[in-house]
C-alpha cells in the first residue's frame, strides 16, 4: 500500500532537514537500507536509508528544499499504485504537478520574500469580528481554502533564523521522533494560520515556551516591516537597474544557523574570561621531529597538543566539567543520569526545568578540535585521549577531519567535548580568544609559532620559538585561579614534554 | 429613576405580584410578624393578611414541602429560606419533588414555585453559615436558578420567577440587601436565562454572578488604569445559562477569568469555564482562569475569612495570567 515517506530526525537535535540530493529517481525500486536521498541536517549531510523495500512513486520535496521532521517528503509503495488520496490534505503544492517545487521557482520565491511570511495585512490585533458567531468558521475556512499553512510548511523556509529560537522550545527529540509543534494557544494557532505564519518559527513567550497571541503579532510586525522595506525598495531598484547592487541576501546554511545560535548562547550566558601564556616551543618541536624522523606519515603538531592537554586534564579534572542548569546548553537530565557523551552534548538547549544548576564532572577525557570548513566550523571530538598514544590520536584526527570535510561526521563524533582546542596557527595568527564550545567549560586558543627575542634565566637575550596560548574559561564553573593553575601546568608540560611523563 | 435597595426591590416585586395574582403567597420563618429576617417582606402581612403571608416553625423540610404541595394544587408560593444554608434540610423536597414532577407526570403536573433567600458568605458567620450553594441547585435538571446582582434585576427576576410555571431557586446575598440601585418605576420583567454585560471591554472577559460583581467591577476599574479593558458579564441566571452572551464576549476578547465565591469543585464557575473551553477553544490565548472561594470550610478568623474569598487582587492576578502580563 502506498504511504508517505516522512522526514526523520537524523541527528538527536535535528528539527528540519534539507534534501541535498535524491539518490534514486521516481519510479525506481529500492530495498530496505538503500540510500534514498542525502539530507543536510543541522550539522552534517546524512544518508536517508530506506526503511523498507518498495518503489519511489513520487518525490514531494525536491533537492534544495527543506522540510520539518515529520513532514512528508515522498510517496513510496508498489509501482502503479494510486496514491492520489494520500496527497489530499498535504496542500495544493504537494498534490499538484510539482510546479511549486521547481527549484528555480522556489529559489526565486525565496529571494523575493526574505522572511517566511507574506502577510501583507496590517498586524493589527485580532481582526474585529463583525459576526456574533464567527468562530466555528475558521476550521471550515481552513479546510476549504487553499490553506496557507501547508504551503508554509512545504515552502522553503528562507527565514530560519527565527526558527532557531522557535526550535529551542521544542522538547529534545529522540532520533526518528515525529516533529512536534511548540506549545501554543489556540488563538495563536488560528492567527498564525490566518497570517500564513509557520508557528514553529515563532519564539514563544508564555509558560513553557507557549506561543501566544502577542508573539504572533510581534512576529508578523517584524516580517511586515521587512516586507514594507523590500516593497519600497522595488521601484527604486527597477529605476536604477543599471546601478551596482549594494548587497544581496544570502540564505545561511543550517549549519551556519546552528553555529550562530550555539556560540551566541555560549557567549551571552557563560561569563568568559581569558588567561594568556606565552611558551617556548622548541622542546615540543624537537619531540615531534624526533618522533617523525622515522615515520613516513608525519604526526601532526595538533596530535601532540591534544595528548599533552589530555595529560593536563587528568591532573586537573576541575577543568573537565560541564555547567548544567538554567541557561546551560544541554539537558540537565543527562547530567543526572550520567548519559553517554553523544546524548549529553547536544547543541539544542532544552527547556532547563531544573531550577538548580549542577556541575557535571567528566570522567573521560574527550577533546574537541575546531576544524574550519568552507561552510562553517565543526569540532570533531577525540574520546579518551588519556588512554591513547599520540599516533592513535593523530590517526583518529586525520580520519575525523576527513569526514568533517566531507560533511559526514556523525553526531557522536562532534558532540560532547569536555574541552576544546582551537588553533589558528596555520593562518599565522599570533594569539586570539575563542568562544567556549558548550557544554564544556574551557577552550584553548593556540596561535602560531613565531621566532622572537626572549630574555632567558640568565638575563641573556636570545632568539626563541614561542607559542601563545589563551585559555578561555566559564567563570560559573572555573574560577580564575583554578584556570591559572591549569594553564601554568599545561604550559610547563608543553615547554618540557618530559614533564608529562612524571 | 428612583433608587431602591435590593430588599426594597424584592419587596416591591412580591407586593406587585401578590396584588396582581391572588394565588401568590409567601411562606417561611419570620416572614410575617417580624417582616422577614432581613425585612424583605416588610408590610406584606399587614397588607395581605396571614392567609397569604404564613409564618412557619423552624422546619425547612416541612414548609418547603408544604409550598411544593400548594404549587401542585395550583397556588404560586414564594418560599423564603432564611438562608440557603438552612435549605439543605429541604433539598429532598426541591430535588425529588419540585424538580421532577413535571417530567414524571408527563406534563400533567406543574410546580410553579419560587424558593428564595440569601446565599454565600456574609461576615463573621463561620463555616456553617457562609456557604455559596448555587451548585447544589444548578446541578438539577427541572430547576431554574437565578442570581440577581442589582436591585433592578432582583425586582425583574423575582417577578419572572413568580410567573414561571417551573420551580425557580433564587440566590440573594445578605450583604446585598442594603445595596442601592435605580429601578424603573414602570413595571418590567427581567427574562430568566439572559446575562447582563455590566461593562464592555475588549481585552479580557470577567464572568461572575451575585455579590462578587462589585468586587469584579472594582478590579475592572483598577485594570482600566493600567490600560486593560475588561468586559464584565453578570450572569444573572445560572440555569439556564446565557451561553450566547458568554461565548460572544470571549470570542471578542480571547481571554476569560471566571469569578465565583463558591468552592471550586463542581461549581457554577467551573461550569462556565468548561462552556468557554468547549465553545471558544479556537480563540483562547490562555487557559480559562477560575477565581473561586478557597476549597476549605469558611474560617471564622476574619483575616482568614477574607483570604478564603475571591478578592480584587486575586482577580487582577488571574487577569495577569491570561494576558501573560506580570506588571498588573
Amino acid at each position: 500500500m502506498a504511504e508517505l515517506l516522512r522526514m526523520i530526525a537524523l541527528s538527536p537535535t535535528m528539527s528540519e532537514g534539507r534534501i541535498s540530493k535524491w539518490k534514486i529517481d521516481e519510479g525506481t525500486e529500492f530495498s530496505s537500507g538503500d540510500v534514498l536521498c542525502e539530507v543536510e541536517t543541522d550539522k552534517a549531510s546524512m544518508d536517508y536509508e530506506a526503511p523498507q523495500s518498495a518503489s519511489l512513486l513520487k518525490i514531494l520535496l525536491q533537492a534544495g528544499e527543506t522540510a520539518n521532521v515529520g513532514d512528508p517528503i515522498a510517496v513510496i509503495g508498489q509501482k502503479g499504485e494510486d496514491y492520489a488520496p494520500l496527497l489530499k490534505g498535504i496542500g495544493p503544492e504537494a498534490g499538484g504537478a510539482g510546479k511549486a517545487h521547481e527549484p528555480e521557482r522556489t529559489a526565486e520565491k525565496a529571494k523575493q520574500e526574505p522572511p517566511s511570511v507574506v502577510a501583507a495585512q496590517p498586524a493589527a490585533a485580532r481582526a474585529p469580528q463583525p459576526s456574533p458567531q464567527p468562530s466555528p468558521q475558521p476550521a471550515a475556512e481552513a479546510a476549504a481554502q487553499p490553506s496557507p499553512q501547508p504551503a508554509a510548511e512545504q515552502a522553503p523556509r528562507p527565514a530560519p533564523q527565527a526558527g532557531a529560537k522557535g526550535a529551542d522550545s521544542l522538547p529534545r527529540q529522540a532520533p526518528q521522533a515525529p516533529a512536534r509543534l511548540p506549545p501554543s494557544s489556540p488563538l495563536a494557532r488560528r492567527l498564525a494560520l490566518e497570517k500564513g505564519i509557520d508557528i514553529r518559527l515563532v519564539p514563544g513567550s508564555g509558560p513553557g515556551g507557549r506561543v501566544v497571541e502577542h508573539d504572533i503579532l510581534e512576529f508578523a510586525e517584524g516580517t511586515k516591516s521587512a516586507a514594507v522595506f523590500s516593497g519600497a525598495a522595488e521601484p527604486a531598484q527597477s529605476a536604477q537597474k543599471e546601478l551596482r547592487q549594494e548587497s544581496s541576501i544570502i540564505q545561511p546554511s543550517m549549519k551556519r544557523l546552528v553555529i550562530a545560535r550555539r556560540l551566541s548562547e555560549s557567549f551571552f550566558t557563560a561569563p568568559h574570561y581569558y588567561l594568556k601564556k606565552k611558551i617556548r616551543a622548541e622542546a615540543l618541536l624537537a619531540l615531534r621531529a624526533t618522533a617523525n624522523a622515522a615515520r613516513p606519515a608525519k604526526l601532526s603538531f595538533n596530535a601532540f597538543l591534544v595528548k599533552i592537554v589530555a595529560e593536563a586534564l587528568v591532573r586537573h579534572p576541575e577543568i573537565n566539567v560541564y555547567w548544567r542548569g538554567p541557561g546551560a546548553l544541554s539537558a540537565p537530565g543527562a547530567a543526572a543520569t550520567g548519559a553517554a557523551p553523544e546524548t549529553a552534548g547536544g547543541p539544542t538547549p532544552t527547556s532547563a526545568s531544573a531550577s538548580r544548576p549542577v556541575l557535571e564532572q567528566r570522567h573521560s577525557i574527550d577533546i574537541g578540535l575546531a576544524v574550519a570548513l568552507p561552510d562553517g566550523l565543526i569540532t570533531p571530538v577525540v574520546r579518551d585521549c588519556n588512554l591513547k598514544s599520540v599516533s592513535e590520536i593523530d590517526a583518529e584526527l586525520v580520519q575525523l577531519i576527513e569526514k568533517a570535510r566531507a560533511g559526514r561526521l556523525a553526531p557522536e563524533e562532534y558532540e560532547g567535548a569536555g574541552f576544546t582546542i582551537s588553533s589558528l596557527g596555520s593562518f599565522g595568527i599570533d594569539e586570539f580568544t575563542a568562544i567556549i564550545n558548550p557544554p564544556g567549560s574551557a577552550i584553548l586558543a593556540v596561535g602560531t609559532i613565531v621566532k622572537e627575542p626572549v630574555v632567558d634565566d640568565r638575563d641573556a637575550i636570545s632568539v626563541a620559538q614561542t607559542l601563545s596560548l589563551t585559555l578561555g574559561c566559564d567563570h560559573r564553573s572555573i574560577d580564575g585561579a583554578v584556570g591559572a593553575v591549569f594553564l601554568a601546568d599545561l604550559a610547563g608540560m608543553l615547554e618540557n614534554p618530559a614533564m608529562a611523563l612524571v | 429613576m428612583p433608587e431602591l435597595t435590593y430588599r426594597e426591590a424584592l419587596n416591591r416585586a412580591m407586593d406587585e405580584e401578590m396584588a396582581r395574582d391572588e394565588k401568590v403567597f409567601l411562606i417561611g420563618e419570620e416572614v410575617g410578624e417580624y417582616d422577614g429576617a432581613y425585612k424583605v417582606s416588610r408590610g406584606l402581612l399587614a397588607k395581605y393578611g396571614p392567609k397569604r403571608v404564613r409564618d412557619t416553625p423552624i422546619s425547612e423540610l416541612g414548609f418547603t414541602g408544604l409550598g411544593v404541595g400548594a404549587a401542585i394544587a395550583g397556588l404560586r408560593p414564594v418560599v423564603e429560606w432564611m438562608t440557603h444554608n438552612f435549605a439543605l434540610l429541604a433539598v429532598d423536597q426541591v430535588v425529588n419533588n419540585a424538580a421532577k414532577l413535571r417530567q414524571m407526570s408527563g406534563g400533567q403536573i406543574s410546580v410553579p414555585i419560587v424558593f428564595r433567600g440569601p446565599n454565600g458568605p456574609a461576615e463573621f458567620l463561620a463555616a456553617q453559615h457562609s456557604q455559596s450553594l448555587g451548585s447544589f441547585w444548578i446541578h438539577v435538571p427541572g430547576l431554574k436558578v437565578v442570581a440577581p446582582a442589582t436591585p433592578s434585576d432582583a425586582y425583574g427576576l423575582l417577578k419572572s420567577a413568580i410567573r414561571d410555571d417551573n420551580p425557580v431557586v433564587m440566590l440573594e446575598a445578605e450583604l446585598m440587601y442594603a445595596w442601592k440601585g435605580e429601578v424603573s418605576e414602570q413595571e418590567f420583567l427581567v427574562p430568566i436565562g439572559k446575562a447582563r454585560i455590566a461593562r464592555e471591554g475588549g481585552d479580557v472577559t470577567l464572568i461572575t454572578y451575585l455579590k462578587p460583581i462589585r468586587m469584579v467591577e472594582e478590579a475592572a476599574d483598577r485594570l482600566a488604569e493600567k490600560g486593560v479593558r475588561a468586559e464584565v458579564i453578570d450572569l444573572r441566571s445560572l440555569r439556564p445559562l446565557d451561553e450566547g452572551t458568554v461565548v460572544n464576549s470571549v470570542r471578542k476578547t480571547g481571554r476569560c477569568v471566571v469569578i465565583d465565591e463558591a468552592w471550586p469543585m463542581a461549581s457554577p464557575g467551573v461550569t462556565v469555564a468548561q462552556l468557554v473551553n468547549s465553545r471558544c477553544f479556537d480563540v483562547l490565548d490562555a487557559p480559562v482562569e477560575l477565581v473561586s472561594g478557597e476549597d476549605v470550610p469558611m474560617p471564622y478568623n476574619h483575616t482568614l475569612e477574607l483570604a478564603a474569598q475571591p478578592s480584587v487582587e486575586k482577580v487582577i492576578a488571574a487577569v495577569g495570567r491570561v494576558l501573560y502580563r506580570e506588571d498588573l
